[in-house]
C-alpha cells in the first residue's frame, strides 16, 4: 500500500526545543579529524574522531506519531531527517539530531557523537542563500523482495521528496532520496524504534 | 605520451569497462589525465585555470582522480571559491579550518596558505583524500565510497562502522559525489548506426545474471552491499539492478532513483504492444494498482531480467500469464 504524507515544516521531532535547534546544528567539531602528524610528513594515521558530546537531551517524538506502528515511526524518522529550515539550521546535521527522537539509544548516540566533518554542501549553501525551508513528502514503498517483518523487527523503504522553498517564491526541483529503515522493539506491543538506516538515491 | 594517445587509451579502457560495442568517443573539450585514471572533461570545469591543478591533485595517489575531485568540489561548494557555510566550512573544498591546516601547503606560491585560494584548497583536498584512502584501506571493496564517507563524517566513524556509517548526510554525500563523477569524465556517445541504447541496457543487465539478490544493493557502478538481510551480500535488488543497467547504458548520464515506484514514472511510456529490448517493465504486485513494487528490464522474446527476492539470483523471467495478469508499466529511455 502506498501512502503519502506531506509533513509540515518542523512539525515533527522538535518538541520542546523549537524549530531548527540552532544550538545543536551549530556544534561543529573542528577537531573531528584529529591528525597525529601532518600529511606532508608522510604519516596519515589518524586517531578515530573524538567528537564533542551533544549536551542537549534527545528530543521526544512528536505527538500524534503512532509509535506502535513501524511504518509510522519509519515515516516520522525519515521526515525529520529531511525537513530543514536554513534560516535556523546550520546543516543537515540539525535535522539528523531531531530524527534521533525515533531512534534506538545506540543509533541516536552514534549520530550525536559524530557530527559531520565537512561543510553541508553546495546544495545547502544555495538553499541558505535563498533562506529556504524544505518539508519532506514521504512515500512508503512496498518491496516484495525485502526482508519479512517479525514480532520484534520490521523493515521499511521510505522515499523522501524534498523541495526547497525560499524567499520571493524561489524554489528548485526536488531532491529524492530512498531510505531503507530497520526498526526493532523489545516485545510485541512495545513501541518501535529505528535501529539503523541506509540512504541512497 | 600525447594527449591523443591518452585519449585513445582511455577510450579503450572505458569501452571495456562498459562493455558496449560500437561506441565512439566524444570528448567534451580536450582531455587530460593519466591513462590509468578517468579522463577529466575539461570543458565541464567552470574555472579553467583549475584544470592542471585538478590533474595534479588527482594524481597524488592511486584511487583518486581529477574527475573525482571535481565531483567533490561540485558537491561541496558548487565551485564557489569564497563559500563559507554557517557550519564553519570554508572555500571551494569546504574545509574545516583544522583539517585544512593539516593538509594545506602554499601550492599557489603566494607566500601564504588559504582555503579561499582554490589552488591551495584543491591540492589539500587531494592530499586529504589520499590520507583517507590510506586510513580506510583494507576495510572493504569500495575504498572510494569509504574515503568519501570519511571526508564527510570523519574517518573515525568509518572505522567504527567498518564501512560507510549510517548517517543520512554522509550516505547522501557519497551517492551524490559518485553520481557526479560522470559529469566530469570524458563522455561517450553513440555514433550513427551503432548499437542502440536499449541494446546497451540489455548488455549491461545480462552481464549481471547470477549476481545475488541483496535488499538495498545496486549502484550506478555495479553491485554493492545491501541492507538488513542484504547487508552481507554484494548484489542488487530489483530497482538497484535497473538503475545500474540504465546508468551503464547512458554512461552515467541517466541517474534513476533507487525506487521501482519512481522508476515506473520516468522515461517515456510504452504500450505493451510496442515494448522493445532495454525497456523497463514494472509491476504492481500488491493491492494498489498504481504502486509498482517490482521492476525489471525487458530483453526481448517475451522475457525480462530481474532481481526477484532474497535467496534468488538475478535471472531471466518469462513474462507468463502471471506477470501479464497484474498491472504493469513500461518505460523507455530511447
Amino acid at each position: 500500500m502506498r501512502r503519502l504524507a506531506v509533513i509540515a515544516l518542523c512539525g515533527l521531532a522538535v518538541i520542546g526545543s523549537g524549530c531548527g535547534l540552532k544550538a545543536q546544528g551549530s556544534v561543529h567539531r573542528a577537531g573531528t579529524h584529529q591528525t597525529n602528524s601532518t600529511p606532508h610528513q608522510g604519516v596519515h594515521t589518524r586517531s578515530p574522531a573524538t567528537p564533542s558530546p551533544i549536551s542537549t537531551p534527545i528530543p521526544s517524538p512528536a505527538p500524534g506519531v503512532d509509535l506502535h506502528s513501524a511504518t509510522a515511526v519509519a515515516d516520522a524518522e525519515v521526515t525529520a531527517t529531511w525537513t530543514v529550515d536554513t534560516t535556523v539550521d546550520t546543516s543537515w546535521y540539525a535535522a539528523e539530531l531531531r530524527a534521533t527522537a525515533y531512534m534506538t539509544k545506540s543509533y541516536a548516540t552514534s549520530i550525536r557523537q559524530n557530527p559531520p566533518a565537512s561543510g553541508p554542501g553546495a546544495m545547502w549553501l544555495t538553499w541558505a542563500t535563498h533562506q529556504a525551508t524544505a518539508a519532506a513528502a514521504i512515500t512508503t514503498e512496498d518491496d516484495p523482495g525485502g526482508p519479512i517483518d517479525t514480532t520484534t523487527s520490521a523493515y521499511r523503504k521510505v522515499l523522501a521528496t524534498v523541495t526547497p522553498h525560499g524567499t520571493g517564491g524561489w524554489t528548485e526541483p526536488p531532491e529524492v532520496w530512498a531510505t531503507f529503515v530497520v526498526l526493532i522493539r523489545s516485545a510485541q506491543g512495545a513501541p518501535w524504534q529505528v535501529s539503523t538506516t541506509e540512504t541512497t538515491r | 605520451m600525447s594527449t591523443s594517445t591518452l585519449t585513445a587509451a582511455a577510450t579503450a579502457v572505458l569501452a571495456l569497462v562498459f562493455g558496449i560495442v560500437g561506441l565512439v568517443v566524444v570528448v567534451a573539450g580536450s582531455a587530460s589525465s593519466t591513462a590509468s585514471s578517468p579522463v577529466l572533461a575539461t570543458a565541464a570545469i567552470p574555472i579553467a585555470g583549475l584544470v592542471p591543478v585538478l590533474d595534479q591533485a588527482g594524481s597524488l595517489c592511486p584511487g583518486i582522480s581529477a574527475p573525482l575531485l571535481a565531483a567533490q568540489i561540485d558537491a561541496e561548494s558548487g565551485w564557489n571559491s569564497s563559500a563559507v557555510s554557517s557550519a564553519g566550512a570554508e572555500g571551494i573544498a569546504q574545509f574545516i579550518p583544522a583539517t585544512f591546516a593539516a593538509y594545506a601547503q602554499d601550492d599557489a606560491g603566494t607566500g601564504s596558505v588559504s582555503p579561499f585560494n582554490s589552488v591551495d584548497a584543491v591540492m589539500a583536498m587531494g592530499r586529504y583524500d589520499c590520507a583517507l584512502l590510506a586510513d580506510v584501506s583494507g576495510i572493504g571493496s569500495q575504498p572510494v565510497s569509504l574515503m568519501l564517507a570519511g571526508y564527510n563524517a570523519g574517518v573515525g566513524a568509518v572505522l567504527r562502522y567498518n564501512g560507510v556509517p549510517p548517517y543520512p548526510e554522509t550516505e547522501a554525500y557519497v551517492a551524490k559525489v559518485e553520481a557526479l563523477v560522470s559529469t566530469y569524465s570524458v563522455t561517450l556517445a553513440q555514433s550513427a548506426g551503432a548499437t542502440s541504447f536499449g541494446q546497451a541496457v540489455v548488455t549491461a543487465v545480462t552481464a549481471q545474471l547470477g549476481v545475488p539478490y541483496s535488499w538495498g544493493g545496486g549502484t550506478p557502478s555495479g553491485a554493492s552491499f545491501g541492507f538488513a538481510s542484504g547487508a552481507g551480500t554484494i548484489g542488487f535488488d530489483c530497482s538497484g539492478l535497473v538503475l545500474y543497467a540504465v546508468a551503464q547504458a547512458s554512461l552515467g548520464q541517466i541517474g534513476l532513483p533507487h525506487s521501482s515506484e519512481l522508476q515506473a514514472t520516468m522515461g517515456t511510456p510504452v504500450a505493451m504492444a510496442d515494448i522493445q529490448p532495454g525497456d523497463m517493465i514494472a509491476f504492481a504486485l500488491g493491492p494498489d494498482p498504481t504502486d509498482f513494487d517490482h521492476i525489471g528490464i525487458y530483453i526481448g522474446n517475451n522475457e525480462m531480467i530481474d532481481a526477484p527476492y532474497t535467496g534468488v539470483d538475478v535471472r531471466v523471467d518469462t513474462l507468463n500469464s502471471y506477470w501479464q495478469s497484474v498491472p504493469l508499466a513500461i518505460r523507455s529511455f530511447g
